[in-house]
Protein backbone atom coordinates (compact mmCIF):
# COMPACT_ATOMS: atom_id res chain seq x y z
CA UNK A 1 0.00 0.00 0.00
CA UNK A 2 1.14 3.49 -0.70
CA UNK A 3 1.82 5.67 2.17
CA UNK A 4 0.61 8.85 1.20
CA UNK A 5 -3.20 7.62 0.81
CA UNK A 6 -4.35 11.08 2.32
CA UNK A 7 -2.09 13.95 0.28
CA UNK A 8 -2.50 17.22 2.05
CA UNK A 9 -4.27 19.80 -0.68
CA UNK A 10 -1.37 22.05 -1.63
CA UNK A 11 -0.61 25.55 -0.64
CA UNK A 12 -3.91 25.98 1.19
CA UNK A 13 -2.73 25.37 4.65
CA UNK A 14 -5.37 27.78 7.02
CA UNK A 15 -4.37 28.06 10.70
CA UNK A 16 -7.03 26.72 12.33
CA UNK A 17 -7.01 23.69 10.31
CA UNK A 18 -10.02 22.89 8.21
CA UNK A 19 -12.73 22.31 10.13
CA UNK A 20 -12.07 25.29 12.46
CA UNK A 21 -11.80 27.60 9.71
CA UNK A 22 -15.08 26.16 7.92
CA UNK A 23 -16.52 27.34 11.84
CA UNK A 24 -15.05 30.16 11.83
CA UNK A 25 -15.96 31.63 8.21
CA UNK A 26 -19.73 30.28 9.14
CA UNK A 27 -20.15 31.90 12.46
CA UNK A 28 -18.71 35.03 11.01
CA UNK A 29 -20.57 35.18 7.96
CA UNK A 30 -23.93 34.05 9.84
CA UNK A 31 -23.30 36.48 12.47
CA UNK A 32 -21.77 38.98 10.91
CA UNK A 33 -24.51 39.61 8.22
CA UNK A 34 -27.16 38.88 10.12
CA UNK A 35 -26.06 41.58 12.32
CA UNK A 36 -26.05 43.79 9.77
CA UNK A 37 -29.10 42.83 8.65
CA UNK A 38 -30.91 43.05 11.89
CA UNK A 39 -29.18 47.12 12.15
CA UNK A 40 -30.88 47.69 8.73
CA UNK A 41 -34.11 46.23 9.16
CA UNK A 42 -34.08 48.50 12.51
CA UNK A 43 -32.85 51.41 10.72
CA UNK A 44 -35.62 51.25 8.11
CA UNK A 45 -38.02 50.41 10.23
CA UNK A 46 -38.94 47.49 8.13
CA UNK A 47 -41.14 44.24 9.92
CA UNK A 48 -39.19 42.63 12.65
CA UNK A 49 -37.99 39.07 11.02
CA UNK A 50 -37.16 40.59 7.35
CA UNK A 51 -33.37 42.03 7.39
CA UNK A 52 -32.38 39.74 10.04
CA UNK A 53 -33.53 36.14 8.17
CA UNK A 54 -32.12 38.51 4.67
CA UNK A 55 -28.81 38.90 6.25
CA UNK A 56 -27.93 35.34 7.67
CA UNK A 57 -29.19 33.81 4.00
CA UNK A 58 -26.67 36.14 2.57
CA UNK A 59 -24.09 35.75 5.01
CA UNK A 60 -24.44 32.05 4.55
CA UNK A 61 -24.37 31.93 1.03
CA UNK A 62 -21.20 33.96 0.85
CA UNK A 63 -19.42 31.79 3.99
CA UNK A 64 -19.78 28.84 1.92
CA UNK A 65 -18.91 30.67 -1.31
CA UNK A 66 -15.68 31.82 0.19
CA UNK A 67 -14.93 28.20 2.46
CA UNK A 68 -15.30 26.37 -1.42
CA UNK A 69 -13.01 29.10 -2.82
CA UNK A 70 -10.36 29.13 -0.19
CA UNK A 71 -10.32 25.36 1.50
CA UNK A 72 -12.41 23.01 -1.28
CA UNK A 73 -10.52 23.11 -4.03
CA UNK B 1 -56.61 27.79 34.95
CA UNK B 2 -53.99 26.68 37.02
CA UNK B 3 -50.60 26.71 36.56
CA UNK B 4 -48.69 22.98 37.01
CA UNK B 5 -45.28 23.76 36.06
CA UNK B 6 -43.44 26.84 34.48
CA UNK B 7 -40.12 27.34 33.00
CA UNK B 8 -37.85 30.39 33.58
CA UNK B 9 -34.99 31.66 32.44
CA UNK B 10 -34.32 32.06 28.45
CA UNK B 11 -36.21 29.61 26.69
CA UNK B 12 -34.39 30.21 23.58
CA UNK B 13 -32.02 28.52 24.81
CA UNK B 14 -33.83 25.38 25.28
CA UNK B 15 -34.98 26.24 21.98
CA UNK B 16 -31.45 26.33 20.65
CA UNK B 17 -30.70 23.09 22.52
CA UNK B 18 -33.35 21.58 20.44
CA UNK B 19 -32.26 22.72 16.96
CA UNK B 20 -28.77 21.23 17.60
CA UNK B 21 -30.07 18.10 17.56
CA UNK B 22 -30.46 17.39 13.97
CA UNK B 23 -27.57 19.47 12.52
CA UNK B 24 -25.58 16.97 15.42
CA UNK B 25 -26.78 13.87 13.62
CA UNK B 26 -26.26 15.67 10.64
CA UNK B 27 -22.25 16.29 10.98
CA UNK B 28 -22.05 12.69 12.29
CA UNK B 29 -22.91 11.43 9.40
CA UNK B 30 -21.66 13.38 7.26
CA UNK B 31 -18.44 12.39 8.66
CA UNK B 32 -19.44 8.82 9.14
CA UNK B 33 -19.75 8.44 5.76
CA UNK B 34 -16.78 10.10 4.80
CA UNK B 35 -14.39 7.77 6.78
CA UNK B 36 -16.18 4.86 5.63
CA UNK B 37 -16.31 5.79 2.01
CA UNK B 38 -12.31 6.84 2.51
CA UNK B 39 -11.84 3.60 4.26
CA UNK B 40 -13.34 1.23 1.68
CA UNK B 41 -11.57 2.96 -1.40
CA UNK B 42 -8.59 5.17 -0.04
CA UNK B 43 -7.58 6.71 -3.14
CA UNK B 44 -11.25 8.67 -2.95
CA UNK B 45 -10.07 10.12 -0.25
CA UNK B 46 -8.68 13.51 -1.47
CA UNK B 47 -11.70 13.46 -4.20
CA UNK B 48 -14.51 13.30 -1.26
CA UNK B 49 -12.91 15.43 0.53
CA UNK B 50 -14.65 18.70 -0.77
CA UNK B 51 -17.98 17.03 -0.84
CA UNK B 52 -16.51 16.09 3.11
CA UNK B 53 -16.68 19.92 3.35
CA UNK B 54 -18.98 21.32 1.51
CA UNK B 55 -21.56 18.75 3.60
CA UNK B 56 -20.15 19.63 6.65
CA UNK B 57 -20.88 23.46 5.55
CA UNK B 58 -24.46 23.06 4.94
CA UNK B 59 -25.50 21.12 7.85
CA UNK B 60 -23.54 23.36 10.65
CA UNK B 61 -24.89 26.30 8.63
CA UNK B 62 -28.26 25.21 9.89
CA UNK B 63 -27.32 25.03 13.42
CA UNK B 64 -25.96 28.11 13.34
CA UNK B 65 -29.10 30.27 12.02
CA UNK B 66 -30.54 28.36 15.33
CA UNK B 67 -27.33 30.07 17.40
CA UNK B 68 -27.96 33.43 15.84
CA UNK B 69 -31.63 33.55 16.51
CA UNK B 70 -31.14 32.27 19.98
CA UNK B 71 -29.21 35.20 20.80
CA UNK B 72 -31.65 37.67 18.76
CA UNK B 73 -35.07 36.54 19.26
CA UNK B 74 -36.83 38.37 21.84
CA UNK B 75 -39.47 36.42 23.25
CA UNK C 1 -18.30 14.15 62.14
CA UNK C 2 -18.88 17.63 63.65
CA UNK C 3 -15.86 19.49 62.73
CA UNK C 4 -16.38 17.80 58.78
CA UNK C 5 -19.84 19.08 58.89
CA UNK C 6 -18.39 22.71 60.00
CA UNK C 7 -15.91 22.33 57.08
CA UNK C 8 -19.00 21.10 54.40
CA UNK C 9 -21.30 24.39 55.52
CA UNK C 10 -18.18 26.48 54.98
CA UNK C 11 -17.32 25.08 51.48
CA UNK C 12 -19.32 27.38 49.03
CA UNK C 13 -21.72 24.62 47.32
CA UNK C 14 -22.47 24.60 44.39
CA UNK C 15 -19.25 25.81 42.56
CA UNK C 16 -20.36 28.96 41.53
CA UNK C 17 -17.90 32.41 39.80
CA UNK C 18 -17.93 33.73 43.14
CA UNK C 19 -15.14 30.90 43.74
CA UNK C 20 -13.07 32.65 40.83
CA UNK C 21 -12.43 35.47 43.25
CA UNK C 22 -10.61 35.02 46.52
CA UNK C 23 -10.22 37.91 48.84
CA UNK C 24 -7.84 40.04 48.12
CA UNK C 25 -4.21 39.50 49.49
CA UNK C 26 -2.93 42.74 51.17
CA UNK C 27 -5.76 45.79 50.18
CA UNK C 28 -7.71 45.65 47.27
CA UNK C 29 -4.72 46.21 44.64
CA UNK C 30 -2.95 43.29 45.68
CA UNK C 31 -4.87 40.27 44.48
CA UNK C 32 -3.65 36.57 44.43
CA UNK C 33 -3.31 36.23 40.85
CA UNK C 34 -0.99 39.66 40.25
CA UNK C 35 1.40 37.78 43.03
CA UNK C 36 0.85 34.73 41.24
CA UNK C 37 2.08 36.11 37.67
CA UNK C 38 4.57 37.95 39.45
CA UNK C 39 6.14 34.47 40.99
CA UNK C 40 5.97 33.20 37.43
CA UNK C 41 7.59 36.31 36.03
CA UNK C 42 10.32 35.82 38.47
CA UNK C 43 10.52 32.21 38.15
CA UNK C 44 11.40 32.40 34.91
CA UNK C 45 13.56 35.07 34.74
CA UNK C 46 15.70 32.90 37.65
CA UNK C 47 15.60 30.20 35.89
CA UNK C 48 16.91 30.78 32.29
CA UNK C 49 18.96 33.28 33.54
CA UNK C 50 20.97 30.72 35.93
CA UNK C 51 20.38 28.15 33.28
CA UNK C 52 22.79 30.62 31.05
CA UNK C 53 24.44 32.12 33.24
CA UNK C 54 27.83 30.39 32.04
CA UNK C 55 27.21 28.44 29.50
CA UNK C 56 29.47 24.83 28.84
CA UNK C 57 29.58 23.06 25.40
CA UNK C 58 28.27 20.23 27.15
CA UNK C 59 25.63 21.45 29.17
CA UNK C 60 24.40 20.68 32.89
CA UNK C 61 21.24 19.99 34.15
CA UNK C 62 20.08 23.01 34.56
CA UNK C 63 21.27 24.26 31.32
CA UNK C 64 19.67 20.98 29.15
CA UNK C 65 16.20 21.61 30.83
CA UNK C 66 16.67 25.37 29.49
CA UNK C 67 18.13 24.36 26.28
CA UNK C 68 15.09 21.57 25.46
CA UNK C 69 12.49 23.77 26.39
CA UNK C 70 13.95 26.28 23.71
CA UNK C 71 14.84 23.89 21.27
CA UNK C 72 11.38 22.02 21.88
CA UNK C 73 10.30 26.00 20.66
CA UNK C 74 12.51 26.44 17.98
CA UNK C 75 12.62 23.46 15.74
CA UNK C 76 9.42 21.97 16.75
CA UNK C 77 7.42 25.16 16.19
CA UNK C 78 9.11 28.54 15.14
CA UNK C 79 10.75 26.15 12.58
CA UNK C 80 8.19 24.15 11.38
CA UNK C 81 5.37 26.68 10.96
CA UNK C 82 7.06 29.40 9.63
CA UNK C 83 10.61 28.17 8.45
CA UNK C 84 14.02 29.36 8.64
CA UNK C 85 12.58 33.09 8.91
CA UNK C 86 10.53 31.87 11.28
CA UNK C 87 13.68 31.45 13.71
CA UNK C 88 13.76 35.08 15.29
CA UNK C 89 10.74 34.83 16.82
CA UNK C 90 11.88 32.05 18.47
CA UNK C 91 12.46 33.99 21.89
CA UNK C 92 9.41 35.49 21.97
CA UNK C 93 7.38 32.11 21.24
CA UNK C 94 9.69 30.52 23.92
CA UNK C 95 8.96 33.37 26.46
CA UNK C 96 5.27 32.97 25.96
CA UNK C 97 4.70 28.97 26.08
CA UNK C 98 7.03 28.57 29.58
CA UNK C 99 4.80 31.43 30.77
CA UNK C 100 1.47 30.07 29.91
CA UNK C 101 2.54 26.80 30.67
CA UNK C 102 3.88 27.96 34.13
CA UNK C 103 0.62 29.98 35.22
CA UNK C 104 -1.44 27.02 33.63
CA UNK C 105 0.28 24.79 35.83
CA UNK C 106 -0.11 26.95 39.06
CA UNK C 107 -3.97 26.05 38.56
CA UNK C 108 -2.85 22.59 40.29
CA UNK C 109 -0.21 23.45 42.58
CA UNK C 110 -1.05 22.80 46.41
CA UNK C 111 -1.47 26.08 48.10
CA UNK C 112 -1.89 28.15 44.95
CA UNK C 113 -4.37 25.68 42.84
CA UNK C 114 -6.18 28.40 40.49
CA UNK C 115 -4.70 29.28 37.41
CA UNK C 116 -4.23 33.00 36.67
CA UNK C 117 -5.77 32.08 32.87
CA UNK C 118 -8.77 31.42 34.11
CA UNK C 119 -9.83 35.30 34.34
CA UNK C 120 -10.72 36.64 30.77
CA UNK C 121 -8.57 39.57 31.38
CA UNK C 122 -4.62 37.53 31.29
CA UNK C 123 -5.47 35.29 27.91
CA UNK C 124 -6.77 38.43 26.54
CA UNK C 125 -3.37 40.21 27.23
CA UNK C 126 -1.39 37.35 26.23
CA UNK C 127 -3.62 36.95 23.06
CA UNK C 128 -3.61 41.33 22.20
CA UNK C 129 0.48 40.60 22.38
CA UNK C 130 0.36 38.22 19.58
CA UNK C 131 -2.05 40.02 17.49
CA UNK C 132 -0.19 43.10 17.41
CA UNK C 133 2.83 41.30 16.82
CA UNK C 134 1.44 39.73 13.69
CA UNK C 135 -0.67 42.45 12.38
CA UNK C 136 3.05 44.65 13.14
CA UNK C 137 5.05 41.97 11.47
CA UNK C 138 2.33 41.46 8.38
CA UNK C 139 2.40 45.08 7.54
CA UNK C 140 6.00 45.69 7.96
CA UNK C 141 6.41 43.61 5.27
CA UNK C 142 4.19 43.61 2.64
CA UNK C 143 2.69 47.57 3.84
CA UNK C 144 -0.52 48.41 5.14
CA UNK C 145 -2.38 48.15 1.76
CA UNK C 146 -1.24 45.16 0.48
CA UNK C 147 -1.68 43.05 3.87
CA UNK C 148 -4.78 44.26 4.00
CA UNK C 149 -5.53 43.18 0.39
CA UNK C 150 -3.78 39.88 0.96
CA UNK C 151 -5.66 39.27 3.92
CA UNK C 152 -9.22 40.56 2.89
CA UNK C 153 -9.73 40.14 -0.79
CA UNK C 154 -10.00 36.70 -2.38
CA UNK C 155 -8.43 36.89 -6.04
CA UNK C 156 -10.35 35.83 -8.95
CA UNK C 157 -14.07 36.60 -7.66
CA UNK C 158 -16.87 38.76 -9.50
CA UNK C 159 -16.43 42.14 -7.87
CA UNK C 160 -20.04 42.49 -6.61
CA UNK C 161 -18.96 39.51 -4.58
CA UNK C 162 -16.57 41.23 -2.39
CA UNK C 163 -19.03 43.22 -0.78
CA UNK C 164 -20.19 40.37 0.85
CA UNK C 165 -17.17 38.40 1.04
CA UNK C 166 -14.75 41.43 2.82
CA UNK C 167 -16.88 41.91 6.17
CA UNK C 168 -16.51 37.86 6.30
CA UNK C 169 -12.99 37.33 5.60
CA UNK C 170 -12.25 40.55 8.10
CA UNK C 171 -14.34 39.26 11.01
CA UNK C 172 -12.62 35.76 10.16
CA UNK C 173 -9.38 37.34 9.77
CA UNK C 174 -9.00 40.12 12.14
CA UNK C 175 -12.21 39.26 14.85
CA UNK C 176 -12.21 35.96 15.12
CA UNK C 177 -8.63 34.71 15.36
CA UNK C 178 -7.61 36.98 18.65
CA UNK C 179 -10.97 35.95 20.29
CA UNK C 180 -10.72 32.02 20.03
CA UNK C 181 -6.90 32.69 21.10
CA UNK C 182 -7.84 34.23 24.23
CA UNK C 183 -11.06 32.24 24.86
CA UNK C 184 -10.04 28.97 23.98
CA UNK C 185 -6.92 29.24 26.80
CA UNK C 186 -9.64 30.86 29.28
CA UNK C 187 -12.36 28.84 28.76
CA UNK C 188 -9.70 25.44 29.45
CA UNK C 189 -8.47 27.00 32.25
CA UNK C 190 -11.99 28.12 33.86
CA UNK C 191 -13.65 24.61 33.06
CA UNK C 192 -10.37 22.64 34.49
CA UNK C 193 -10.47 25.08 37.72
CA UNK C 194 -14.72 24.15 37.93
CA UNK C 195 -14.25 20.22 37.34
CA UNK C 196 -11.66 19.73 39.89
CA UNK C 197 -13.92 22.27 42.54
CA UNK C 198 -17.27 20.40 42.18
CA UNK C 199 -14.98 16.69 42.95
CA UNK C 200 -12.87 18.03 45.80
CA UNK C 201 -15.50 20.50 47.30
CA UNK C 202 -18.08 17.53 46.42
CA UNK C 203 -15.94 14.85 48.24
CA UNK C 204 -16.75 16.90 51.40
CA UNK C 205 -20.33 17.73 51.15
CA UNK C 206 -21.14 13.88 50.30
CA UNK C 207 -18.57 13.20 53.18
CA UNK C 208 -20.69 15.21 55.84
CA UNK C 209 -23.88 14.01 54.91
CA UNK C 210 -25.72 11.96 57.46
CA UNK C 211 -26.65 8.64 55.22
CA UNK C 212 -23.56 6.21 55.56
CA UNK C 213 -23.74 5.28 51.79
CA UNK C 214 -23.53 8.52 50.57
CA UNK C 215 -20.37 9.37 52.94
CA UNK C 216 -18.58 6.09 51.65
CA UNK C 217 -19.14 7.01 48.27
CA UNK C 218 -17.04 10.29 48.86
CA UNK C 219 -14.33 8.21 48.41
CA UNK C 220 -14.97 7.91 44.59
CA UNK C 221 -15.42 11.68 44.22
CA UNK C 222 -11.97 12.46 45.95
CA UNK C 223 -10.26 9.43 43.80
CA UNK C 224 -11.48 11.80 40.66
CA UNK C 225 -10.29 14.52 42.20
CA UNK C 226 -6.96 12.95 42.36
CA UNK C 227 -7.40 11.90 38.29
CA UNK C 228 -8.55 15.22 37.04
CA UNK C 229 -5.39 16.85 38.43
CA UNK C 230 -3.28 14.81 36.42
CA UNK C 231 -6.30 15.42 33.56
CA UNK C 232 -5.44 19.22 34.43
CA UNK C 233 -1.58 19.47 33.83
CA UNK C 234 -1.89 17.94 30.25
CA UNK C 235 -4.81 20.08 29.78
CA UNK C 236 -1.84 22.97 30.97
CA UNK C 237 0.98 21.39 28.88
CA UNK C 238 -1.47 20.96 25.59
CA UNK C 239 -3.41 24.32 25.90
CA UNK C 240 0.24 26.33 26.08
CA UNK C 241 1.50 24.56 23.06
CA UNK C 242 -2.03 24.98 21.58
CA UNK C 243 -1.57 28.49 22.38
CA UNK C 244 2.12 28.55 20.75
CA UNK C 245 1.25 26.78 17.77
CA UNK C 246 -1.45 29.00 16.75
CA UNK C 247 0.18 32.30 17.64
CA UNK C 248 3.19 30.99 15.26
CA UNK C 249 0.75 30.05 12.88
CA UNK C 250 -0.55 33.34 12.21
CA UNK C 251 3.05 34.89 12.24
CA UNK C 252 3.47 32.68 9.19
CA UNK C 253 0.49 33.67 7.50
CA UNK C 254 1.54 37.49 8.09
CA UNK C 255 5.49 36.56 6.73
CA UNK C 256 3.61 34.25 3.34
CA UNK C 257 5.47 35.41 0.12
CA UNK C 258 2.74 36.10 -2.37
CA UNK C 259 1.83 33.32 -4.25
Amino acid sequence: MADNLHPDPPDNRVPEGTAGAVVGYLIAGIGGWGFLGWVAERWLGLPSGIGIVTGMMMGAAGALYLIMKRLGA
Amino acid sequence: MSVLAEIGGSVNTIGYGLAAIGPGIGVALVFASYIQSSARQPESAGFNRTWLILGFALVEALALFGLVLAFAVQA
Amino acid sequence: MSEELVVAQDLPWPPSVEDFFPPPVAGPWVTKFGVMVWVAVALLLVFFLTAYRKPTLVPGRLQWMAESVYGLIRDGVARDQMGEAGIRFAPYLTVLFSFILLTNLFGIVPGLQISPNSHIAFPIVLAAISYVLYLAVGIRKHGLGTYLKRSLILPGVPWPMHFLLVPIEFLQNFVNRPVTLAVRLFANMFAGHLILLVFTVGGFVMLASDNLFIKVSSVSAFLLAILMAFFEALVAILQAYVFVVLSANYLSTSLAEEH
